[in-house]
Formats: structure tokens, C-alpha cells, sequence
């Protein structure tokens, strides 16, 4: 299988160093970048994929600036076989999955992996983009992805919401967006993020390409800038009635309970007793 | 003397039991060549001296004697006595071949002597031994064992005295003359086989035993290479070659980009010296009964983890060795990942590197670095880790403190409290360090900052703080076996800090301190660092502290294991403590190098995991049998976890806890 995952690196706007606390705009300067959560379940995804068959090749795209070369070494480190950036600026939407189809079209693939939205933006649209650019299948929002190479086809299911899910089969070559549940992202072992830290990445020129439209026009422009209404500053402070650890998840999560649980494995008996004695540590019988 | 077949059959027999010697021995000194590299041949003096001073004078098992423990009494004692009845042997086997009793040549005034040390010696000897198997077989205090092993030695050990005293005793009644005089024990076992009318073939009798003592003598001496009691010759090495550097640091991996650096997953990724502690392992079970998560039922139990990789070695070995003597590729156990095979996972993240095990270890054995080596491995080699881990890796990572709440709110704490950036103004005495805990975590452990803050300026202290150029010192990285990521926090620290020109710090985190004192170094830092409490205990002692009222209740203090295990410092914060509280401090059961940790050490406070019962409330409980109001502590961290563990117990209005700082800041 050959699978192209595209990445983007966002700034990471939630947090709260990243906001100007006068004005309540996000702050460039004090920006942290990171890897888009999502892209990185695509990773882990494509990796899955990468260990089911063998030769399978994984390529990982970005486009932008140098400084996402930071967050396109990270998803190579999960264990991809060539990096590719796109050299050029914060484009748009349309204008960034422009850049991406043009770059892809000249490569060989079996799927495309893209995470369903960026954090920052909040655009939910290159992966789409870039499907109806290259004329190919396209699903979003996946949650589970079946390859039956014989047939070169895929089962995959989409997520509706309350639990429902939409079970769908395409041929390949497709391109799938990722809904952030398919599948905890690991940490990529040392052995691989030193690898990564000196694997060649292959620059791609924005002029190269061969295009019927214009790269550097975007289709979307900022009209204005409206600043929200400064609020107060909010510090977290977690209950204190909780326990350490409580309150250490909240201060973690940045004040959000999680639901804790765990998926039990193993033989239906062994499962049975593993809940049982859940239920007695948790003094519920 | 024997007749001249008996000497040859003897000289065959010696030989023969110097070849089996030998060859083991070979063996295990091979097994030990297989180990990795690892120099621990400096200062020669010193360590000789160490290494006697722990051995002549009992120091390795005395230092552990206690109320409920006299077994290094019972050690020394058999040690000397033993290492008399060595000498005995070497007469006894001397007189198969040579006619008049070997201790005569060197007079009878020293042969009367040596024969009657021996037999009270022998006396001594069966009271400790009958003494050793009450308390192993009938009395069964937690940490030992009844192994089969165990009861052997005992067992030879006894009937070695019986022997003894049997050959004595033939020997009298054979001889008109006593061969020694003042044998006490001697004349009533000769008295003893004169009554059973063994008078006559005394002779015949006196050679029986003869034989019958050089066989268990010889059978011993191998059998001590194939048990426990290897000890006997590996300890001595082990102290020896022990860590002459400072307690608390980790040895550093140099060069990451060799595989097999990264952490041990084989035995034979242990260094040499690893290896060595292996062998020196005593199954005393110290190491188990005074481990935390051991007493709290959380499956790791340190001997069980040194044993089973002496187990893994000794099975393992003789096909590594082939392999090595063939020049081939093995791939049969030595090979494999001793990680779910030898060593669970669960064992390896219950450790909370409290050092409990090391100090109380008569034979210095280093567990906690060996945890960390498979923890190394487990992180950086194989990305397996507890779920809760990931997360506080990557924060180290993006935002330099493990909750992930970024560099600019370390400059959140001192709300309303004048505070020096050292990065704007560089004239101060002092770096206040603040740590992640302290800066970052909750009000609570942010009014230990800034109590901190307020003791110093009330001393005319000029000190600065780093504010959002303060990075986690690593320490959790390092505990949790991510080294990679230690040091990328570490060079980064001490290179910023270099720029900024500083020389001296003063902290109030335990864990920060002991990373800058002994880890950092490792990496060419030459700060100075001191915890607030020394730096506290010297202000109030040249009164630059002046306390206004002594306060009333009753306090008992807490040693937090990287203050005192790790650096030592367990008087100054009692010091402190006694110039504020009107009564003594009281002490809990297990108080400064004993002290039980919080719990929250090694990475546990990040997985907030529990098997079995919770650490910090096992504490709590010593705590509360002292009858005291207030627990103090001087780590962050302990304070979070007692917290905690009052809160579950219903306790939060007669127990207080805080920390040393805040009582001073109270009071001055």
C-alpha cells in the first residue's frame, strides 16, 4: 500500500500563553506550534496500515513556511518513509489543497490520509479539496478503515454522531479525512525521532508546477478583523475537595472532565472477572 | 596422619574439588566479561578502605540492626566465628598429611588457645544458627524466605560444629595426653562416646568423622558457588566496586544514536558491575520489606527483580558463552528482552525511586538504576508506557513543564510579590528556582512559592527568579527513563542559565534540587544550589531570621527522599523546626534515612495509578500514631500526595499539612 498522509502544523491557539490577554487576539509571537492532533491520527492510521502489509510506503506532505518542518519531522518519526514540504506561504484553503493536489498528482499512491479538520483554523476543508481536485473517492470524517488490497478496495466506516456510524465501500485510490477517535497516536520511539532529525526533506517550488490556475491567488480573503470582547482572565483553579489526581487530570485538561476508562482485553471469562473486581474496588457491590 | 593411600585419595579429592572450583568460578567471572564496560577502578584506596571497614567491622549488616531486626548481630557473629573455623580447616586438611597437629608448631600456649576459641566459637556458632532457623522457620518475619537453599546452609553450617566437636571428642579418647587443654566441649562429647563404648575403636571412629567433616567441607565449598552464599566471595567485589559518586544521579547515555545504548532490554546490555550485583545478592529481602510499593501492595518487589535476573543470568549464560566461543549469532534467551519475560511492566512503573532499597542493601546493590535502565528501554526503544505518560512527555516537549501550562505563567505566581526577572536585572545574590510544582500546579503549592519569596526578602536576601525562561529541570523525564528528553531539558537549563550568568540557586523542590546538584554536573554545570532549608537553618542561626512567636502545636516532619536519602539533609529542616515549635518534634516509625516516600516519586505522581493500597496514606498512618496536628514536609510533591490522603481519610481538620517554608514565613 502506498499512503500519503498530509499534515499541517498549527498554532496551538487554545492554549492560554498563545492569547494576548489586552486585546484577546491570538498572538504570534508567543504562538507554541504543534502538530495537528488530528494529522496525527491519520499518522498513526497510515502506520497501521504500514505494518499490515508489507512494502507499504508512507509519504508525509505539508505545505508552508520552514518552521513546519519541525511538526512534519515529528510525523515522520512515527515511521514514514520520505517527507515532502511544499515550500510557500499561509494560503487558504482552496489555494493550499491547490498546492497539494499538484504535488501529489505526480506521485504514486494508494490513499490519502488527511486528519478532518485543523485545530486552529477550523476549516474542515483541504481533504475534500484535494479529492475533488485529484477526481478521486473521498470520504470524510472515518473512524475505521478497512484495506482489502485483492479487490483494491476499502471498508470504511463514517461517524454520524450518537453512536451511529455509516459503513461505506469504495474503490481505491481514495482519500480519507479522520475523525480524531479512530485511534490513540503512539509516541514515536527515539530510534526514529533521531532518524527523522536527519532525513533529507524534499522541497517542492510553488512555481514548478505546470498549473491552470495561479498558486498564489487565494479564493478567500479576510474582509475584517473584529476583536472580541476582552474577557476576564480566566485561572483555573480545580476543586479542591477533589484528591491529587483529580484535581492533577483537570489541571491537565485544562479544566475539562474526561470520562476514565479502560477497554478490557482478553478472554470473555477473564473480561468477566477483570469487571467484577472493578465493581468491588469501585464499591459499587 | 593417613596412611599413604588415604594421601593420595585426598590429594586426588583436593585436586579434584579445586577443579570444580575453578571452572565455576571461570565461569562466573565469563559471565560477568559479557556484561558491558564500565570504569570503576578509580580511587583505589579509598574504595579498599570502604570495603574493609564494611567488612571487619560488620558495618554492612549492623547499620541495619533495629528493634525488630538483630540479624546483623547474628551475621557478624557467624562471620567471625566461621572465618576461625576457616582456619581450622586448613589445619584439619593438613593433617592427613603431616603427623603432629598443625596449630603445635607454633607452640602449645597458641595451639591451647586456638582450640579453645574454636570450641566456644563452635558454641556461639549452633546458639546463632538455632536462633537463624527460629526466626526463618517459626517466627518468619516478612522479608525472609524459607527456600530450600536457605535451610541447606543452615543445616551444613550446623553439622559442620557437630563434627567438629566429634572429632574432638574421639580424639581425646584416643590421645592419654589432650592434644589441647581447656576444651569444654570437647571432653563432653568424649565423655558422651565413652559412655556409649566407643572407647575402644576410638581411632577408627575419630578417621569416620575425619572423612565425613572433609566431605561436608568440600561439598560446602561448591555448593557456595551454586547458592545464595555466593555472596560470600561477590559482596566483598560489590562494595568495592560500589558508586563512588554522588548518591542521587543516574548515569547519563552518551551517545544516543547507538541502539543498544538506549536503556537495557537483554541482560547482557547490564554493565559488568550490574552484573556483579547479581551475585552479591543475599536474598535478605531488606530491599522488599523496605520498599514502598512493595508494603502497599503494587507487584514490584526489588528482590524478586535482582533475583530473577541472577536466575536469568546463570540459565542463560553457558548458551551465551558458546556463542561467544563460536563467534555466532545466538538467539536463544540471552538474546531476547527480559521486559514481560523476566521483568514485568507493572514492576518496573511501581518504582517511585525512593532509594529505600539501595540504602538499606548490606551489599550496596544498585536497584534503582537498574528500574531506570529498563524503563530507558521500555520509553525510548519500544514507546511503551503507562497511557498518562504520553502526555506529560509531549508537554515537557512543547511547553518545558509537565502540566503544559506554558512559560509565561510561570510568572503568574507571585502575584502582587516584587520580584526580580533575571533576565532583565542581574543584580542579585541569589536564582530563586521555582520549579513546575511551585510555579504552576495549584494555590496551594504556589503559596510555597511564594512563602519562599517572603522569607527571603524578610532576610534582605537579593535574589531574582526566571520567570517564563524557567524550564522543568527534568527530573520526571529522567525518573520515567525518558533520558533523551532530560537532557535536551538539561542543556537547554544550563545554557540559558550560563548566559544569564549564574553562579548560585537556591530552590525549595527537592527533586530540582537534587538534579542540579548531582545530575547536572554530569553535563559541565558548575552551579551551586542549596534547599531553602539550609539556606534557612544559617539565617536564623546568624539571626538575619528573627522568629516573633514559637507556636504551640505539635509538629512531626516528614523527609522527603530526594532531600534526605538523596542530599542527605535531614537535620537542617528538625533545626528549623526546633527554633519555631515550643515542644520537640516528634519522630514517625520511620523517620530520616528509613523514612517512607510519598509515593509520588519515579513518575507516579503523572499516572496517578493505584494497585493495591495508596503510599501516601500508609504515611499518613505513621503520621497520625505520632499524635501530632501538623505534618511538615519541604517537597512540593509529598505535600500534594498527603493532601490528598488526609482529604480520603476525613482528616483535613486535625491534620495540617505544610510545608517548612510556610511555618517560618508564619512566624517571622
Amino acid at each position: 500500500m502506498r499512503v500519503i498522509v498530509c499534515i499541517k502544523q498549527i498554532g496551538f491557539i487554545y492554549h492560554p500563553i498563545a492569547i494576548d490577554s489586552t486585546n484577546g487576539n491570538v498572538d504570534p509571537e508567543k504562538m507554541v506550534y504543534i502538530l495537528n492532533p488530528y494529522d496525527e491520527v491519520a499518522m498513526e492510521e497510515a502506520m497501521r496500515i504500514k505494518e499490515r502489509f508489507v512494502g507499504s510506503e508512507i509519504i508525509v506532505i505539508t505545505a508552508g513556511l520552514p518552521r513546519t518542518e519541525e511538526a512534519l519531522r515529528y510525523a515522520f518519526a512515527f515511521g514514514a518513509d520520505k517527507m515532502i514540504r511544499i515550500d510557500c506561504q499561509n494560503l487558504d484553503p482552496w489555494a493550499t489543497s491547490s498546492v497539494l493536489a499538484e504535488t501529489i498528482k505526480g506521485l504514486n499512491y494508494d490513499i490519502i490520509l488527511c486528519g478532518k479538520r485543523a485545530i486552529d483554523t477550523n476549516d474542515n476543508q483541504v481533504g475534500t479539496f484535494v479529492a475533488e481536485l485529484l477526481d478521486i473517492t473521498q470520504v470524510s470524517g472515518i473512524v475505521r478503515l478497512d484495506v482489502v488490497p485483492e479487490s483494491k478496495k476499502a471498508i470504511v466506516e463514517r461517524y454520524l454522531g450518537k453512536g451511529d456510524r455509516e459503513a461505506i465501500e469504495c474503490d481505491l485510490p481514495a482519500l480519507f479525512t479522520v475523525e480524531k477517535s479512530m485511534n490513540d497516536p503512539r509516541y514515536p520511539k527515539l530510534p526514529d525521532r533521531l532518524r527523522a532529525e536527519k532525513q533529507e526533506i524534499e522541497i517542492v517550488e510553488t512555481t514548478s508546477f505546470s498549473t491552470h490556475f495561479d498558486v498564489k491567488l487565494n479564493l478567500s480573503e479576510s474582509a475584517s478583523l473584529t476583536p472580541p470582547r476582552p474577557r476576564p482572565k480566566k485561572v483555573f483553579t480545580p476543586d479542591s475537595h477533589l484528591s491529587a489526581n483529580e484535581r492533577r487530570r483537570l489541571i491537565m485538561l485544562g479544566g475539562i472532565a474526561d470520562k476514565k476508562g479502560d477497554v478490557l482485553q482478553g478472554a470473555p471469562e477473564d473480561i468477566a472477572k477483570k469487571i467484577v473486581s472493578i465493581l468491588i474496588e469501585e464499591k459499587f457491590i | 596422619m593417613l596412611p599413604i593411600s588415604g594421601k593420595i585419595f585426598l590429594l586426588l579429592l583436593i585436586g579434584f574439588i579445586l577443579y570444580l572450583f575453578s571452572l565455576r568460578t571461570r565461569f562466573l567471572i565469563r559471565l560477568l566479561s559479557l556484561g558491558k564496560a564500565e570504569d570503576r577502578f578509580d580511587h583505589w584506596g579509598e574504595r579498599l578502605r570502604y570495603t574493609l571497614g564494611q567488612i571487619l567491622a560488620g558495618r554492612c549488616t549492623l547499620r541495619n540492626v533495629c528493634k525488630w531486626d538483630y540479624a546483623g548481630i547474628g551475621h557478624l557473629i557467624l562471620f567471625y566465628g566461621f572465618s576461625l573455623f576457616l582456619i581450622s580447616y586448613v589445619f584439619h586438611i593438613a593433617e592427613g598429611f603431616y603427623k603432629k597437629l598443625s596449630p603445635a608448631i607454633f607452640g602449645t600456649l597458641f595451639n591451647n588457645f586456638f582450640y579453645l576459641a574454636l570450641d566456644m566459637a563452635g558454641l556461639v556458632i549452633i546458639i546463632v544458627i538455632i536462633w537463624a532457623a527460629i526466626r526463618r522457620y517459626i517466627i518468619k518475619p516478612e522479608r525472609l524466605e524459607s527456600t530450600l537453599d536457605a535451610g541447606i546452609i543452615l543445616m551444613v553450617i550446623f553439622s559442620l560444629m557437630l563434627l567438629n566437636y566429634g572429632i574432638e571428642g574421639f580424639r581425646l579418647l584416643t590421645e592419654t595426653k589432650p592434644f589441647a587443654e581447656w576444651l569444654f566441649v570437647g571432653i563432653v562429647f568424649s565423655r558422651f562416646f565413652a559412655r556409649l563404648g566407643a572407647g575402644e575403636n576410638s581411632s577408627i571412629y575419630f578417621w569416620i568423622f575425619w572423612w565425613l567433616h572433609i566431605a561436608v567441607v568440600f561439598g560446602f565449598s561448591i555448593y557456595v558457588l551454586y547458592s545464595k552464599h555466593l555472596h560470600i566471595f561477590a559482596s566483598p567485589f560489590n562494595l568495592f566496586f560500589r558508586p563512588m559518586g554522588s548518591k542521587g544521579s543516574l548515569q547519563p547515555i552518551e551517545d544516543f544514536e547507538k541502539g543498544d545504548n538506549l536503556g537495557v532490554s537483554r541482560i547482557v546490555e547490564l554493565s559488568w558491575k550490574s552484573l556483579l550485583d547479581l551475585y552479591a545478592c543475599t536474598e535478605c529481602g531488606r530491599c522488599t520489606a523496605s520498599c514502598p510499593a512493595s508494603m502497599s501492595g503494587k507487584p514490584l518487589k526489588p528482590k524478586e527483580i535482582i533475583h530473577n535476573l541472577k536466575t536469568h543470568l546463570l540459565c542463560s549464560g553457558k548458551d551465551m558463552l558458546f556463542s561467544k566461543d563460536q563467534g555466532v549469532k545466538e538467539k536463544g534467551w540471552g538474546q531476547q528482552s527480559m521486559v514481560g519475560q523476566i521483568v514485568t511492566e507493572g514492576e518496573l512503573w511501581a518504582c517511585t525511586t525512593c532509594r529505600a532499597c539501595i540504602d538499606v542493601c548490606p551489599v550496596e546493590i544498585e536497584h534503582v538504576e537498574r528500574i531506570v535502565g529498563l524503563r530507558r528501554y521500555l520509553v525510548m526503544r519500544e514507546a511503551r508506557f503507562p497511557s498518562e505518560y504520553k502526555k506529560i512527555f509531549k508537554n515537557l516537549e512543547i511547553f518545558g513543564d509537565p502540566f503544559g501550562a506554558g512559560s509565561l505563567m510561570r510568572e503568574e505566581w507571585p502575584s502582587g510579590l516584587e520580584t526580580k526577572k533575571a533576565y532583565q536585572d542581574n543584580h542579585i545574590d541569589v536564582l530563586l528556582w521555582v520549579g513546575c510544582t511551585g510555579a504552576l500546579y495549584d494555590e496551594k503549592t504556589k503559596s510555597v512559592a511564594v512563602a519562599t519569596a517572603k522569607v527571603l526578602n524578610k532576610a534582605g536576601v537579593r535574589f531574582g527568579i526566571l520567570g517564563k525562561k524557567e524550564l522543568c529541570c527534568g527530573d520526571p523525564a529522567r525518573r520515567m527513563g525518558n533520558e533523551y528528553l532530560f537532557q535536551k531539558l538539561a542543556t537547554r537549563n544550563i545554557e540559558m542559565m550560563r548566559k544569564l550568568g549564574i553562579k548560585k540557586l537556591v530552590t525549595f523542590c527537592p527533586h530540582c534540587l537534587n538534579v542540579f546538584r548531582n545530575e547536572y554536573p554530569q553535563f559541565g554545570a558548575d552551579f551551586e544550589i542549596v534547599h531553602i532549608t539550609e539556606m534557612m537553618r544559617t539565617l536564623l542561626e546568624n539571626g538575619k531570621l528573627q522568629i516573633k512567636a514559637k507556636t504551640a502545636s505539635l509538629f512531626t516532619y516528614h523527609d522527603p527522599c530526594y532531600l534526605g536519602r538523596y542530599n542527605q539533609i535531614h537535620q537542617q529542616p528538625r533545626d528549623i523546626l526546633e527554633f519555631v515549635v515550643s515542644s520537640t518534634v516528634r519522630e514517625m516509625a520511620l523517620s530520616r534515612d528509613r523514612a517512607l516516600c510519598c509515593g509520588a516519586g519515579g513518575g507516579n505522581f503523572w499516572s496517578g495509578r493505584t494497585i493495591g493500597r495508596r503510599i501516601e496514606g500508609l504515611r499518613i498512618d505513621q503520621a497520625i500514631e505520632t499524635g501530632s496536628e501538623v505534618v511538615v514536609t519541604a517537597c512540593p510533591f509529598c505535600e500534594i500526595m498527603f493532601e490528598s490522603a488526609v482529604r480520603e481519610k476525613g482528616l483535613e481538620h486535625s491534620l495540617k499539612i505544610t510545608d517548612v517554608v510556610q511555618i517560618i514565613d508564619q512566624t517571622t
